[in-house]
């Protein structure tokens, strides 16, 4: 009862001695209100529109592409071969008997972002393709009927950008009318499956409504159906949870400051000799850091909702979990405390810790994909992002925006970050209690 | 054992025992505190003085829980006339003893009674005791015209006042001031002094850490001088500067004969010389300081200045350390 009592009186005046500095206020509030402004107009058109060929070739060929083959004949073999020569993405063959499950399996790792697409070839195909094309007339092969197509789903995570996006689709529906255009040409010929000499791009423009069609797919929560299409995500989804979230780390510059303050004024020796147990001066800090984080995110979502299509920009979409926003922001924001705490409890200076930590925040930013999306990431960047606690907090948020995930979808984060979080208050325990007294 | 227990004498515990305390930081040459022993009574006054470096700030951390020691003791007493068996640091040992550091140790944002309340809420004072303890610092500091402002609009002085307020609110036993006068006015240190006398008085044992000797001279009974991590002088502030040694101060400096002369007084065992100041080591001070006086006008020799029986406190410092008080090097390693 008496900790509890402590802890409320130390968390009454940190709040009171935060809520009285402006300038920290400033930084707090001001900053991330700006930035989502700021970044969610500038780059709208960086999210919404396509970019020109160039840049968004080079872009894609940074992502993976996994080709799931459960047809195992001739047609996967092609595509395999003509993707891999295509050079717009890195193709990973996956043969499997079992395709249903590995199929299910992979929805699941693009709708969460771990792979960003993934082409479906089921059982059959090319069974499928070789009896389509005896029983048709080379003719119709122009314009075949909708009832007889054979279509290949090819999934794409939510998040990737639009033109990316277009980008990936044309090429892989280049590459099945090749295929097919070879197969007819190689039936024609006789069982050769050699190219015709030149003109490949007048036959395929003469069959682009062929007999191989693509079903592009962008799963969601809801969507075992495999036709539903998830919103993709706009600048407002992006710009405002990362900003947000770089304003809730931010928060290190008040915290280290009251707090090297404390231990510099000889506040924390005449605590110490109090008797005050470091979980009192730890956990004291926690619930006004908590809410001020709160509402920061609170405000940059009403400002993306509904102050930025005022300016006209796109409106923050919140996808469909209020409950999730709240605990990952929640989680967010202890992970931050905990990191400001372990910061300033090991820096000498408030100096150091501002120097220090913003530049650290700055660095895990980067990293986590705040700055810039992960999604123009090169692939190698990812293993490196995945150590950044403002990617993992990043991640959630388009889990929830975007991707259309709910509570359960975010727990796994949110633990990530709260783990982070026990942790860095750990440390921060022990180097209170252990640290020599400021003489 | 570099010190001398004065309570152990009386039928009473004393308030605070320290025994054999020493302690070292890691990297320094020499202990921080070597073999410490103090008694500290209640109504009592300590004053700890040294030099900047001598151990003060070290002792008075051990003593307020802040710090611990590498070996010794330090036991409180008990209501009971019985040492208690708590540690220092803990909030039983926090209700006897109360620091209050030389830095202005609260929130420079918050209200004076904002300070007070949460300094008490820290002792686990809760509603009335709360109040009320409240209420006893700004009378003790004499702030109530200044309740509800900000400590960081108060001046020099009511903010030490602050200070030394917030180490009263839960009614302390032992009250440990380092240095509290530091850097205040005439006005405001003679209020701090008058306060702290008042409060020992009251019954309230102080520890007083400083290096002017004024202040210890007005409210210390007893002084322990530290040097070096080293209780070198402890007892009655009355009984330590009394002297036996007969000082000159000439007017020139003092021809051979006249040396001789000295040194053949019956009463006088040696002589000491630094230019035109003499110290004259003797068994009876008023006999040898009368034949001295003789010889120096038969000697056509003018005396400036002439003592027996009383030093200053920079003397005595000076003749056990042979170093002047505030003139004396830091040694940074050690407090």
């Amino acid at each position: 009862m008496h900790l509890l009592s402590k802890l409320i009186a130390y968390g009454i005046k940190e709040f009171r001695v935060v809520a009285r500095d402006p300038a920290s206020l400033a930084i707090l509030f001001v900053m991330p209100i700006g930035f989502v402004i700021i970044m969610s107009l500038a780059l709208q058109d960086f999210f919404d529109r396509p970019s020109d060929n160039t840049t968004g070739q080079r872009a894609a060929g940074h992502f993976s592409l996994v080709l799931l083959d459960g047809d195992r004949g001739d047609i996967a073999d092609a595509i395999y071969l003509q993707l891999s020569r295509l050079g717009i993405a890195q193709v990973r063959r996956v043969p499997t008997a079992d395709f249903a499950r590995v199929a299910a399996q992979l929805r699941e790792r693009v709708r969460t972002g771990k792979d960003r697409f993934a082409l479906l070839i089921p059982a059959g195909v090319s069974d499928r393709v070789r009896t389509a094309l005896a029983e048709t007339d080379p003719s119709q092969l122009l314009d075949v009927p909708a009832d007889r197509k054979i279509a290949l789903d090819l999934l794409i995570d939510p998040a990737v950008r639009s033109d990316q996006r277009l980008l990936v689709s044309i090429a892989i529906e280049r590459v099945l009318q090749d295929v097919e255009i070879r197969q007819a040409i190689a039936r024609a010929l006789g069982g050769s499956s050699a190219a015709p000499a030149g003109g490949d791009n007048e036959v395929a423009a003469r069959v682009s409504d062929g007999l191989l069609s693509l079903n592009e797919l962008t799963p969601s929560r809801d969507s075992a159906d495999p036709g539903a299409d998830a919103s993709r995500p706009t600048s407002a989804q992006q710009n405002v949870s990362a900003y947000s979230l770089l304003a809730i780390f931010m928060l290190i510059v008040p915290l280290s400051h009251t707090l090297i303050k404390e231990r510099s004024q000889g506040t924390f020796t005449r605590l110490r000799s109090i008797g005050v147990p470091g979980l009192v001066i730890v956990g004291g800090k926690v619930p006004p850091y908590l809410l001020i984080n709160l509402l920061q995110m609170a405000l940059c979502l009403c400002v993306g909702r509904f102050v930025l299509p005022l300016m006209g920009g796109e409106a923050l979409q919140f996808g469909r979990s209020l409950t999730g926003i709240i605990i990952l922001s929640a989680s967010s924001s202890l992970a931050a405390i905990g990191f400001a705490l372990v910061v300033s409890m090991f820096a000498h200076t408030a100096e150091q810790a501002t120097a220090f930590g913003a530049a650290a925040i700055l660095l895990l930013a980067a990293l986590g994909g705040i700055m810039v999306p992960k999604t123009v990431m090169p692939a190698w960047l990812h293993d490196y992002a995945a150590w950044s606690p403002l990617g993992w907090a990043q991640d959630g948020f388009l889990d929830l925006f975007v991707r259309g995930a709910g509570v359960t979808d975010v727990l796994g984060r949110a633990a990530a970050l709260l783990a982070f979080a026990g942790a860095c208050a750990l440390l921060a325990l022990w180097r209170f209690s252990s640290a020599p007294v400021e003489r | 054992m570099s010190g001398f227990d004065i309570a152990k004498m009386t039928a009473s515990l004393p308030l605070v025992r320290i025994e054999s305390v020493s302690k070292s930081y890691r990297g320094a040459s020499a202990p921080a505190l070597l073999d410490v022993n103090l008694d500290i009574a209640a109504g009592s006054c300590l004053g700890l003085l040294g030099p900047n470096g001598a151990g003060k700030t070290t002792l008075i951390s051990i003593l307020s829980g802040v710090l611990q020691a590498d070996s010794g003791r330090v036991r409180l007493c008990a209501s009971g006339n019985r040492w208690a068996d708590y540690e220092l640091g803990s909030s039983e040992a926090a209700d006897l003893i109360s620091l209050v550091p030389q830095e202005l140790a609260f929130y420079p944002t918050l209200t004076v009674a904002e300070n007070l309340d949460f300094f008490g809420a820290m002792h686990g004072l809760r509603g009335a005791a709360l109040r009320r303890g409240t209420d006893a610092g700004i009378a003790i500091g004499r702030l109530q015209g200044f309740r509800d402002h900000r400590a960081r609009t108060l001046s020099g002085g009511l903010q030490r006042r602050l200070n030394l307020a917030i180490g009263l609110v839960h009614a302390p036993r032992l009250l440990v001031l380092d240095e509290p006068a530091v850097g205040l006015d005439a006005q405001s240190r003679q209020f701090v002094l008058e306060e702290l006398v008042r409060l020992k008085t009251a019954g309230t044992a102080i520890v007083y850490t400083t290096h002017y000797l004024e202040e210890v001279q007005q409210i210390c009974d007893t002084l322990a001088i530290i040097d070096r991590g080293r209780v070198i002088a402890l007892g009655r502030l009355a009984d330590l500067l009394r002297d036996d040694l007969v000082t000159l101060r000439l007017g020139s400096t003092p021809p051979a004969q006249l040396l001789q002369a000295l040194t053949a007084i019956p009463s006088v065992h040696g002589l000491r010389q630094s230019g035109a100041l003499l110290a004259l080591i003797n068994s009876d001070p008023a006999a040898t300081l009368s034949a001295a006086l003789t010889l120096a006008r038969d000697s056509g020799i003018i005396v400036n200045e002439a003592s027996m029986g009383r030093r200053t406190l920079n003397e005595l410092f000076f003749q056990l350390t042979g170093a002047q008080l505030r003139d004396h090097g830091e040694d940074a390693s050690a407090v």
